[in-house]
């Protein structure tokens, strides 16, 4: 299962301002991103994940945590334990592109 | 010497805010209750005390000395608090900053003021960044990160005697500075109202006296005079700092701070926390009101004002919501539309409208508790003077400020003879009650009371391109007044929104142009001097508007706001319009429009309401409804009670432990691990049965075992395979009996989250499988990543343990167990702070494996 999501940053910002943030976003990823070009990547991811799902649902059960490297991991309470996210997430100029798999890890 | 008002109620003398402080450390009742959307937290006076001794500590540490400023950027919350005081306790001066204003404005307050330092949040889109310079750049400190920045900081040991330095100058030591606050200025820049000690101490004691709050009479006898506050004006405003912060801490008073401002987390406050009062500007009140009237013309009650019978059942029902102790709000910011007082007067709510500025930190009069005058400010407060100067109102008093920062040129004209001139034009009845009557500046005053000066906008509109000139006014479109900008263009290709959307681009979030008409004269109307007559101006647009208005029949405001966040024409908006693929909704603008939805009608409203499929007809019906999102199926807190836990009491001795004697001879290791444990905390096992839950609860101590809850999964019981037995009969009693709840996998997991924020806040412990499933190979598997989130949201300890044997005893794919030896091992807690997580999950799980015999 694959996921792609495109995002414009103008416009990312610009409607942002008017929305709370912590309805998108969980505390971790607020403090561990600080601009708007990582929070638009997170964005991306998410919205990317529910693509790879099939299915919208609440934007606070996908997160990206940052390990001590800065790589990012997407991870979800919506996934079972033995299954696997892998994420990917690219920035050029005004655009940010995210692409995510979901796939079974653990099968026997 | 400055009168010194005392309060019987607390018999303190205050000449200063560090007056007010030290009268927090010999109190033991609650001040602050911090909502979170999932936990509830609680302090004490004392916890104010020591948090803002330990504030103080922190900030001279980070170097911040008597003098200073500090800018704090932040919503509403205790820490918000903990960080006034702290800062006044180094002898620094705050500098609020109005958390809904954008990077650049802050950034602009913090260079007029020359601040050293800011307290900023998580919550901003954009973050002040460090700055090392040579005049001394700015450190920052994220305000939710204050709890662990401050953990092992010891407390200051010496805080200011503000009297001790007196000036040459002011022998008066409450003369002393205490806070800048930033207004809007007329030359763009905003204008920095310096706020002494004794300003702010003078307004808070007459606020006291003058609004008389609830007294003896209007509380049940036995009660508290303490009322509860409901918090939800920026503390950046002076109007919610005196009135809503410093008052209410004077009093004794409790305040109660919600971490998302959402209407659902409101209303369920007043509810559950008895709220009394809360400060409102007259937006609130507007869009409650339409709320209602929405609300009850769907149910066929319209024109039910004339009815007294209907009215007294709407009026139950509204009261009903706001709880049995609401006594008042408090409306203040913007004048309060005679018809919404009207509506929430006969609903039987009081609304004590008063009025004030910045400058007059802030209130200059007010209504009283005893008695509301229609349309009225109000009288002036005890040692607050006004007189008219050609109609317009002048104050003086110990309340007034004395200068804007740095800048004599406007204070100058701020003041005339000692008097501070408000520009706003007023008459006094024979009573002394004030009425405002409209302004003497072009200031354009919104419903939400920010106060927003046109030259500012229009220096900017000028220097746009196609731009010959521009006009903006306040537009009273029922709700306060709309920035409107007036354009003059040069040619004939100039694309007037274009230009709106840049200007709005370099304006800040607080002043944008929210509507717009193109002049199509030759030119503004002018005086002699070439400035523009604005009345003229804007009654031509008001006409226009009247016309248009008629031809379009009614406003509508859901077909409004979607033209609005999809940029099309309110032509082009039908009700069979799909919402994605006709106006063009990503998930971007979905996001913007659920928000303006959720403040217009003030509902909770999933974004995932909006499929592919979703018409304009649709959207109105949900708003319409008022859908409330379908609760979660197995969250019970009965059991949790006393009821609950005498039930599972009983069936422990009659059935359940006798039963499982049958099955396995326990062991139970490392209980001295839970002597003296903080309750409440999250049990993390490993599951390799299903008895396994029998056995934890069987070798957990008493005072424990009854007081844990267990989170099941919610395809336990109701998986596609699940028969009715199993739904009806077994899944109740596993509820009851073992006191389980469901931790759904897929939907649905935010809202077990709050519930056990719930359990968390009543002192009940939680026991957590976070494998999802049992072991097929006797081996721990990888753990659910929601476990992170649960510890970082519930912010509770965890305690590790390990169950060896009962894999023997009931393996996975056995119809009976087989009797045996089973081993419980309890870990040390494990406490974390700042850990990602991931990190939490990771350390949980080794922590399991390393239980060994």
């Amino acid at each position: 299962m694959i996921g792609i999501d495109l995002v414009y940053l103008p416009e990312f910002e610009a409607r942002m301002k008017n929305s709370p943030l912590e309805k998108v976003f969980l505390d971790i990823e607020l403090s561990q991103n600080k601009s708007k070009e990582s929070l638009a990547g997170i964005f991306a991811a998410k919205e990317a994940f529910f693509k790879a799902i099939g299915q919208k649902e609440d934007w606070l059960s996908v997160w990206v945590e940052k390990s001590e490297s800065g790589k990012p991991e997407l991870k979800s309470t919506l996934i079972n334990s033995n299954q696997k996210i892998e994420v990917s997430i690219s920035h050029a100029g005004d655009y940010t592109i995210a692409i995510v798999k979901v796939k079974d890890e653990y099968v026997n | 010497m400055p009168e010194i008002i005392q309060l019987r109620l607390l018999r303190l003398k205050m000449n200063t805010l560090i007056d007010l402080f030290g009268s927090f450390k010999k109190r033991n009742s609650e001040v602050f209750v911090y909502r979170t959307g999932i936990r509830r937290f609680t302090f004490s006076y004392s916890d104010l005390y020591n948090s803002s001794l330990k504030m103080a500590q922190y900030l001279r540490k980070e170097g911040i000395k008597e003098g200073d400023k500090v800018a704090i950027w932040a919503p509403n919350s205790p820490y918000w608090a903990f960080s006034y005081f702290g800062i006044l306790l180094t002898g620094a001066i705050v500098v609020p900053i109005d958390f809904a204003s954008g990077k650049k404005r802050a950034e602009t307050i913090l260079k007029l003021s020359g601040a050293k330092f800011i307290i900023q949040s998580n919550y901003k889109f954009e973050k002040i960044k460090l700055r090392h310079l040579a005049d001394g750049g700015i450190k920052t400190a994220i305000i939710e990160n204050l709890t662990y920045l401050t953990k092992s900081v010891t407390s200051i040991k010496k805080t200011p005697q503000i009297k001790s330095r007196p000036k040459a100058d002011q022998p008066l030591a409450e003369t002393d500075m205490c806070e800048i606050v930033y207004t809007s200025g007329t030359t763009g820049d905003p204008k920095g109202v310096v706020l002494t000690h004794k300003n702010i101490v003078s307004n808070i004691l007459s606020a006291c006296n003058h609004i008389s709050l609830p007294s003896a009479s209007h509380v049940r006898r036995g009660a508290s005079r303490r009322i509860n506050f409901l918090s939800v004006l920026p503390l950046s405003h002076m109007l919610e700092q005196t009135v809503g912060f410093l008052t209410p801490l004077y009093r004794g008073d409790k305040i109660i701070y919600v971490r998302t401002i959402k209407p659902s987390a409101i209303m369920q406050s007043f509810t559950e926390e008895n709220i009394a009062a809360m400060l409102v500007v007259p937006r609130f009140l507007s869009l409650l009101k339409n709320t209602i009237e929405r609300e009850f013309s769907a149910k066929g009650l319209i024109g039910f004002s004339n009815i007294k019978i209907t009215r007294k059942i709407i009026s139950y029902f509204v009261h009903k919501k706001f709880g049995a102790n609401f006594q008042m709000f408090i409306s203040g910011g913007a004048a309060l539309p005679l018809d919404v007082f009207v509506f929430w007067k006969d609903l039987g709510f009081k609304i004590i409208e008063g009025y004030g500025l910045t400058e007059c930190s802030p209130i200059v009069s007010a209504n009283s508790f005893e008695s509301q005058i229609p349309g009225s400010v109000g009288q002036p407060l005890t040692g607050v003077k006004v007189k008219l100067d050609n109609n317009e109102l002048l104050v003086k008093g110990e309340n007034v400020f004395s200068s804007y920062y740095e800048n004599p040129k406007e204070t100058e004209q701020a003041f005339a003879n000692d008097w501070f001139r408000t520009g706003d034009f007023a008459k006094l009845d024979h009573n002394g009650n004030i009425f405002i009557k409209g302004r003497k500046k072009d200031v354009i005053v919104k419903a939400s009371g920010i106060n927003i000066y046109p030259e500012e906008i229009e220096a900017i509109l000028n220097r746009i391109k196609d731009v010959k000139d521009s006009a903006v006014l306040g537009l009273d479109i029922g709700e306060g007044e709309q920035v409107h900008a007036v354009l003059l263009l040069k040619g004939e290709n100039a694309d007037p929104s274009e230009i709106i959307r840049v200007a709005n681009e370099k304006l800040d979030l607080l002043s944008q142009i929210e509507g717009f008409s193109v002049w199509e004269d030759y030119d503004f109307p002018r005086t002699t001097t070439l400035k523009i007559q604005k009345f003229k101006v804007k009654e031509k647009i008001l006409q226009k508007n009247k016309e248009k208005v008629k031809s379009n029949f009614e406003k509508d405001t859901l077909i409004s706001l979607l033209a609005n966040v999809s940029k099309k024409s309110e032509q082009e908006i039908k009700e069979s319009s799909l919402l994605t693929s006709d106006l063009g909704l990503n998930s971007l603008s979905r996001l913007e429009l659920i928000n303006f939805l959720e403040e217009e009608y003030r509902v909770d409203l999933q974004d995932s309401v909006i499929n592919q499929n979703t018409t304009v007809a649709d959207l109105r019906k949900i708003l319409e409804k008022r859908e409330k999102t379908k609760g979660q199926r197995g969250l019970w807190l009965w059991t949790n009670k006393k009821l609950g836990i005498k039930v599972r009491e009983v069936l422990d001795f009659i059935c359940h432990i006798p039963l499982s004697f049958l099955f396995f001879d326990l062991e139970v290791k490392g209980i001295s691990n839970l002597i003296n444990i903080k309750k409440p905390v999250i049990f993390v096992s490993n599951h390799v049965s299903y008895l396994d839950q029998p056995a934890i609860m069987r070798a957990l101590p008493r005072n424990l075992r009854y007081t844990t809850a267990t989170a099941v999964r919610e395809e336990f019981f109701f998986s596609e395979k699940g028969t009715s037995l199993v739904q009806k009969i077994l899944f109740p009693y596993a509820m009851i009996a073992f006191n389980a709840f469901l931790l759904p996998q897929k939907s649905g997991f935010r809202k077990s989250l709050s519930f056990m924020g719930k359990l968390i806040d009543h002192n009940i412990n939680i026991l957590i499988f976070p494998e999802g499933s049992r072991t097929k190979d006797g081996k721990l598997g990888p753990f659910m990543q929601g476990l992170g989130i649960l510890v970082k949201e519930l912010q509770v300890s965890i305690v590790p343990v390990r169950i060896i044997g009962m894999e023997k005893i009931y393996p996975r794919g056995t119809k009976f167990p087989k009797r045996g030896k089973c081993t419980v091992i309890f870990g040390k807690p494990l406490e974390f702070t700042t850990e990602i997580p991931g990190e939490i999950v990771e350390i949980s799980r080794k922590a399991i494996l390393n239980l060994t015999y």
